[in-house]
């Protein structure tokens, strides 16, 4: 069974917006990246997956559930960390966990030892009677990665966990995602994090699914390409920030390297350009 | 319903929010007391009764109001709604949360009027069980109103203007602070679609501030069960 199938899911926002595409999808037990540039359409995606928005059409099933009919049972099996969420300002990182295992029907006389040992793991231990107005904007987005370590939940959906955190802090952090291999499916635009944590990655571009593979298997598809920095040629060419870039069979890559030009090989980076025009 | 959650957020949001921030009891206490005060002078102490069983019904419809701001703040700036709509949690316990949580913003007021009350030997004993009684479903009706509302703003500076409008509608028109036999009648039959209105006129008429008025002991039992069940059943909990 897959965890997530999706079949011709369309999100259009009341502003007209269309999201998603006729996005199908499907996504098994592994670590999984949803990779794409800003609006391509993951947060809404992992949104209407965590039955948190509506979808315009389409079908959803989630662990084999369907979001629109099933909705209550799936959501005791889900957790959902949004990109955007927010500390409650005074309230402590042991106070938020608390709310929020309460929330999750998790009995009270186990949650101390859940909380003690979640925070510790992110490191947030020392902080857990801080009010989270003062803590970092780095240790308040770890508060809410806690939360999804320490609910353990059968699937967790993770937008942009490590936006804002330092180095430290990203690696803690994907530490305790590692924990959570086989249930776990990210959102992210950091290549590191997709080449660390991914086991499976799902490029969308325009609310459309591009490439899906692992990382391995999707550098392969690029394999024979290079890219050469500072020429406009062939089909795929691009220019961001006033640079020229193309993409070029090596053989052909090679000789600009002679005359000059900056010749690199493939990296994941590349999907995000090549993802356009595949 | 999860009662543990309830309870939780109540005391983690509010109460303990209230413990770090003693400002919020000394302006909990300014607006009660002021109200009384200017009352008690343009009155010249006739209006006293009415400034009291007035301000805990001001206090108790002020403090339910406050969930508006509250749960579109929550929904709109911190996502917290979205959070929590990915698990077993409804509306109704979350509404609840809140409902507590301000209610506890709203204690200091409220002990305050009544030992005033008790210090003017306004209550008795039954007649102070029949007001909590028609207070706590007020503060229910006017909670939901709240709550239903704040799922219609989609920008956090336009909930402001939202609760201005209804704190005008539900505080201010209705008779809370003066008898409601001064109104005329047509206006009393359309306030009386108000929950404050009919909790308001119930209060006077077990004070015997004001004459018994029958339609209110049977409108107001409905507005709370209408009220409660917009805010339960119809918010969209998932976004559109």
């Amino acid at each position: 069974m897959d965890v997530i199938e999706t079949n011709n899911l369309v999100k259009r926002y009341r502003d007209g917006h269309l999201a998603l595409d006729r996005l199908n999808l499907r996504l098994d037990k592994k670590i999984t990246m949803i990779l794409g540039r800003n609006g391509a359409g993951k947060t809404t995606l992992l949104r209407i997956l965590s039955t948190q928005l509506l979808p315009t059409s389409g079908t959803v099933r989630v662990l084999g559930y369907d979001i629109m009919k099933d909705v209550k049972r799936l959501r005791g099996k889900i957790v959902s960390i949004p990109q955007e969420v927010e500390a409650m300002g005074i309230i402590t990182p042991y106070e938020h966990m608390q709310f929020y295992l309460l929330a999750r029907e998790f009995p009270k006389e186990k949650i101390d030892g859940i909380i003690t040992k979640t925070l510790k793991q992110l490191g947030l231990y020392d902080f857990r009677n801080k009010p989270s107005d003062l803590l970092s904007g780095g240790m308040k987005r770890k508060i809410f990665v806690s939360m999804a370590l320490a609910a353990d939940a059968e699937l967790t959906f993770l937008d942009e966990p490590t936006v804002g955190l330092d180095p430290i802090s990203r690696m803690e952090v994907w530490s305790a995602i590692k924990k959570l291999a086989g249930k776990v499916i990210i959102t992210t635009h950091y290549m590191e994090e997709a080449k660390i944590l991914g086991e499976e990655i799902a490029l969308i571009d325009s609310g459309r699914l591009k490439m899906q593979g692992s990382p391995s298997d999707l550098l392969r598809s690029l394999k024979g390409l290079m890219r050469v920095e500072g020429l406009s040629k062939g089909k795929m060419k691009f220019k961001i920030g006033g640079t020229d870039i193309s993409y070029l069979k090596s053989s052909e890559a090679v000789s600009y390297a002679d005359r000059g030009y900056d010749v690199k090989q493939l990296d994941l980076e590349d999907l995000f350009l090549l993802g356009e025009v595949r | 319903m999860n009662f543990r959650f309830v309870y939780e957020f109540g005391r983690i949001y509010g109460f303990n929010t209230i413990r770090r921030v003693a400002s919020y009891i000394i302006s909990s206490l300014l607006i009660p007391l002021s109200l009384l005060f200017i009352l008690d002078i343009v009155s010249k102490g006739q209006l006293l009764p009415f400034a009291i069983v007035g301000g805990l019904t001001s206090i108790v419809v002020s403090n339910a109001l406050l969930t508006m701001t509250d749960a579109a703040n929550l929904r709109l700036q911190w996502k917290i709604q979205d959070l929590l709509a990915a698990t077993k949690l409804g509306p109704t316990s979350y509404m609840f949360g809140l409902m507590l949580n301000n209610l506890f913003f709203a204690l200091p007021g409220i002990a305050l009027y009544i030992i005033i009350g008790l210090a003017y030997h306004l209550f008795t004993p039954l007649l102070f069980a029949a007001m909590v009684v028609i207070l706590i479903l007020l503060y229910i009706a006017a909670s939901s109103i709240a709550f239903f509302a704040s799922f219609f703003p989609e920008h956090i500076r336009a909930v402001w203007g939202y609760t201005q409008i209804i704190s005008l509608i539900l505080g201010l028109f209705p008779p809370i602070f003066y008898p409601y036999t001064l109104l005329p009648k047509d206006l009393l039959y359309v306030f009386l679609i108000l929950p404050s209105t009919s909790a308001s006129i119930l209060i006077q008429n077990i004070f015997g501030l004001t004459p018994f008025f029958q339609p209110a002991l049977y409108i107001f039992p409905i507005e709370v069960i209408i009220c409660f069940i917009l805010a339960a059943k119809f918010v969209s909990w998932r976004r559109k």
